[in-house]
């Protein structure tokens, strides 16, 4: 078995299978833990920049990285976008709540390391997924200039590659080897970026999850009883 | 004690301006307030109990501190929460000031049992540590007091002790700036012994009279 | 019509006298622990004076509690989708200055430190950061006694519609003292707020509680709460309040605040509602009605048809009798003398207040101020708090209800007077405030007397309705957070829980004396 194969076609069912059942141990276990352990009580007007860019920017790239590369290739030709237009979308929206997300992530860097209040009292795991996200934020925003360079020779193989591989992956017959002629700057991106996913349960990522919509449909009040007749 | 006359004043010698000329020399041209000073109990405490645990430190201002009416404190640019030096010939003590209106005009206060040994700093004038409520006080002790039952047995004007003669004093209080507050952490060495010398002002009014 | 009981309290500020051993007893209780220690479930503020945190009852800074819109209740802080916009950043929520920086002192310092140029001091040191702190800034309860400088502490709320300037001066100057807690209100902002859920009213008692396993640290019930009486934990993510001891309160025990406070001013009883016109009646439009619309939303235990509908609606036996017995009915309704701590935040609090009389005896002894007939109880008139300070604490700024609750504390002590000193009844100060004599005594009874089984009228909770299968509850750990106790260690996990070791004992940290250059300790 060669690199390749280990990093390409088995560590991504080693991080989705620790992201959903470390994720699933831990919300039947450690409720208590599982939480977004906000520091906003220490600090707020950095906050209210650096985490409202951020959040903006990491939900907008993660939903744009998910229906870029799981829809299939042909749904996109059968909607009418060519593979040139979807590289065009791809680079524009990536580079611009890319840049947002990396303003907002420095911001809380500076934060996170420059005030004394909220340094001290950060985990180790606070400070390192938050590290580990601005390497592969910033991995990803230095592959633009490389994907605009294909765009403008009218090449986007690699883009139609990373996003079958992706698939293969998804639909259990990995093949690694899609990704032969792929640039070693992407497949970087790509290993910071599966880790991302086998990090997720052990740090306060976990409050992802818990997006609490049904907030928007509930009425107001909550009343629990504990007798059982009521129940 | 009351038969001997002890419910009268008790005589205390007028101020001798020449042990009080040290404080002029302290305080100089500095802003500074003359007032009474009165050293009731404090709320939450029976002498030292009580008052100098964590949990009490925190439900009120966490260290020493003076009331002084909001009209005095004004006249000399002092907030509420800047550190103060009370002085006389007697000692120094160094609190923070609290501003409030229901001290009357030409009075500081500061509650009994406030101990040096919390969040007090050097004083200045004087460089020792900052000092309690009884630094600036002193008795005045009659030979009645030698005859039994005297002491916290005794009955006083304005105090349940000796005499209050004690309890009637002044002060004078001025500001001191945050940069100026010395924490007296220094190790004693021989050189910083012989420079802790006390000044002229240590020498008491009454050691005069005497000679 | 649906019943239910609600915990209540009654605070008879008329005999505070600012001790502070309710916060005590409930911080030992409660909050004696990293993360919260910046937070008093129970605190008592210095009036008038900003409180803590500062300023919370200025919902024009925190936007805590409800308003109207449209006719209809919403939070004063926005619509849901308003606060889930927020969710990234709470641009409401108080950050710990406005409560203050926790802190301990260098005591070891005392015992360890060799020889020094002057006895050593012990100086304080941050529990946030471990850094030294130069000057305490503010504190719980920084204010008490009147401290600090009446431009600053005039920015109390209450004064609001008056002259205020007149009550800097010292002669006019007035101080009553404001314990306050968790209201456990019948319409809590704080669990509407809450997006993911966590906060509840518990059906039987109304005892308001944040489910620690459900909380997901996104913070808006800490902002609305108009009390800010919902507590961030900065060590565990959660959200953290009062639960008005309901480890106690459920055995038929008073709360641990009521049980020592040495002034016999806390009552505790049971209060039965109709939970179906909580809408109708917190949505009134005057914010002055509201006081009336609260006692409307009261039941009277002994109606018939509240006897018929509470036992349909579950209400044990045992709770209607207590519900008869209670002494915040019959404080609150009966002889209106308690009144809800602002009424306007429309969130329907069940913790009353008694409003202080102030005499100012020493007047009256030297025949300064005007007087009854007898010559000793002054007139509501002479008092010096100002009833409109009381009003707008207690009735949205509406004077009549005080007026009345003051007038019939000052005929209790006039009939009492006359009829210990004079030996006959005064009949006529009672009629003159609607009271009779069987009142009056009852009113001496429970409001001067105090006894503790007339203060603290509390069924024990009916446990048996509750446990299926008692068996199921072997084996299981009291009050303690997360797998605490289940695990086999607790510092054995695979997610990462506590943010650094926790020191037990917070107030002998070991003190390090660092060295700087010049050879002084810092």
């Amino acid at each position: 078995m060669d690199f390749t194969q280990l990093i390409f076609g088995i560590y991504p069912y080693i991080a989705l299978t620790t992201f959903i059942v470390g994720s699933l141990i831990r919300f039947d276990r450690e409720q208590y833990s599982w939480k977004a352990d906000s520091s906003q009580l220490f600090e707020k007007k950095q906050l209210r920049l650096g985490s409202n860019l951020f959040h903006i920017g990491v939900l907008a790239l993660f939903l744009g990285h998910f229906a870029g590369l799981v829809t299939p290739h042909t749904w996109f030709l059968g909607m009418g976008v060519s593979d040139m237009a979807h590289q065009y979308i791809a680079i524009i929206a990536g580079a611009l709540f890319g840049t947002i997300c990396m303003i907002g992530g420095v911001i809380l860097w500076r934060r996170r390391m420059g005030n004394p209040r909220v340094r001290a009292n950060s985990r180790f795991m606070d400070i390192f997924i938050l590290d580990w996200l601005l390497i592969t934020l910033g991995l990803g925003l230095i592959t633009i200039p490389v994907s605009l360079m294909h765009a403008l020779k009218g090449d986007a193989a690699t883009m139609v590659y990373l996003a079958e591989w992706v698939q293969s992956v998804l639909s259990f017959r990995p093949e690694p080897v899609l990704l032969a002629d792929v640039g070693l700057l992407y497949k970087i991106h790509l290993f910071f970026g599966m880790s991302v996913f086998l990090l997720f349960p052990f740090t306060r990522l976990v409050h992802v999850w818990s997006i609490p919509l049904g907030y928007l449909l509930r009425p107001y009040q909550v009343v629990r009883s504990k007798y059982v007749r009521y129940r | 004690m009351r038969d001997f006359g002890e419910g009268l004043c008790t005589y205390r010698p007028p101020v001798d301006l020449q042990a009080t000329h040290g404080i002029e020399e302290i305080i100089k041209d500095k802003p500074h307030l003359v007032l009474n000073w009165i050293t009731p109990h404090s709320k939450w405490g029976i002498h030292s109990t009580y008052n100098d645990n964590l949990r009490m430190l925190t439900l009120f201002r966490g260290g020493p501190g003076v009331w002084v009416s909001e009209k005095d404190a004004r006249s000399i640019g002092l907030e509420d929460g800047d550190w103060v030096e009370a002085l006389n010939t007697n000692g120094a003590t160094m609190a923070r000031v609290i501003v409030s209106q229901r001290i009357p005009e030409g009075m500081a206060m500061m509650y009994h049992a406030q101990e040096k040994h919390i969040n007090t700093p050097g004083s200045n004038s004087y460089g020792k540590r900052g000092g309690i409520l009884n630094s600036v006080t002193r008795v005045t002790v009659k030979p009645t007091h030698m005859i039994g039952g005297y002491a916290q047995l005794s009955y006083g004007f304005n105090y349940y002790g000796t005499v209050g003669s004690q309890r009637d004093e002044f002060v004078v209080l001025h500001k001191i700036e945050d940069k100026d507050i010395d924490w007296l952490q220094r190790p004693l060495t021989p050189e910083r012994e012989a420079a802790l010398n006390p000044p002229e002002i240590h020498q008491a009014p009454y050691a005069h009279e005497d000679e | 019509m649906k019943v239910r009981a609600n915990f209540a309290l009654v605070f008879n500020l008329d005999k505070c006298i600012g001790c502070h051993t309710c916060s005590v007893t409930c911080k030992n209780v409660w909050t004696n622990r990293k993360g919260v220690e910046y937070a008093w479930f129970n605190n008592v503020e210095s009036k008038p004076g900003i409180g803590y945190p500062k300023d919370w009852e200025d919902q024009e800074k925190w936007n805590g509690g409800w308003v109207l819109k449209n006719g209809e209740l919403e939070l004063k802080s926005g619509s849901r989708m308003t606060r889930l916009r927020n969710i990234f950043m709470n641009p409401d929520m108080p950050v710990i200055d406005d409560y203050y920086e926790p802190f301990t002192y260098d005591y070891a310092h005392l015992q360890n430190t060799p020889l020094l140029e002057a006895a050593p001091t012990a100086r304080p040191r941050s529990l946030l950061d471990d850094s030294r702190m130069e000057k305490i800034a503010w504190g719980p309860n920084w204010e008490d006694g009147l401290a600090g400088e009446f431009e600053k502490r005039g920015k109390d709320t209450n004064f609001n519609d008056m002259e205020k300037q007149v009550y800097a001066e010292f002669e006019n100057s007035f101080h009553m003292f404001l314990p306050r807690m968790c209201n456990h209100c019948i319409n809590p902002s704080c669990v509407a707020s809450c997006p993911s859920g966590a906060m509840y009213k518990r059906e039987e008692d109304g005892i308001v509680l944040v489910d620690q396993n459900k909380c997901r640290s996104w913070r808006m019930c800490i902002s609305n709460c108009p009390y800010k009486k919902v507590f961030y934990n900065w060590e565990t993510g959660k959200a953290e309040k009062c639960t008005g001891c309901y480890p106690r309160v459920e055995s038929g025990l008073p709360t641990v605040c009521s049980e020592s406070c040495v002034g016999r001013i806390r009552y505790n009883g049971i209060m039965l509602y109709d939970a179906d016109r909580i809408a109708e009646l917190a949505s009134l439009e005057d914010t002055q009605d509201l006081y009336q619309a609260q006692l409307d939303i009261f039941l009277d235990p002994n109606d018939p048809e509240v006897i018929r509908q509470a036992r349909e609606d579950g209400i044990p036996d045992s709770w209607m009798e207590a519900a008869r017995k209670s002494p915040i009915y019959k404080m609150a309704v009966e002889w209106q003398v308690a009144f809800p701590l602002h009424p306007e935040f429309r969130t329907m609090p069940m913790v009353w207040y008694v409003p202080p009389l102030s005499p100012v005896q020493s007047q009256i002894d030297q025949g300064n101020l005007e007087t009854a007939p007898d010559g000793v109880i002054p007139k509501i008139e002479t008092l010096r708090l100002p009833i409109k300070y009381l009003a707008n604490m207690l009735t949205a700024g509406k004077e009549e209800p005080v007026i009345l609750a003051l007038k019939r504390m000052i005929a209790m002590r006039s009939y009492y007077r006359s009829l210990d000193v004079e030996g006959k009844t005064d009949l006529a100060v009672l009629q003159e405030v609607g009271l009779d004599e069987a009142q009056v005594k009852e009113m001496y009874r429970y409001m001067a007397i105090a006894n503790y089984e007339d203060r603290f009228v509390i069924p024990t909770s009916h446990e048996e309705l509750r446990q299926e299968d008692p068996y199921a509850f072997q084996g299981q750990n009291g009050f303690s957070f997360g797998n605490e106790g289940c695990s086999i260690s607790s510092q054995a996990t695979l997610f990462p829980e506590p943010r650094k070791k926790v020191e037990h004992v917070l107030e002998f940290n070991a003190y390090v004396p660092a060295k700087s250059s010049n050879g002084e300790a810092v």
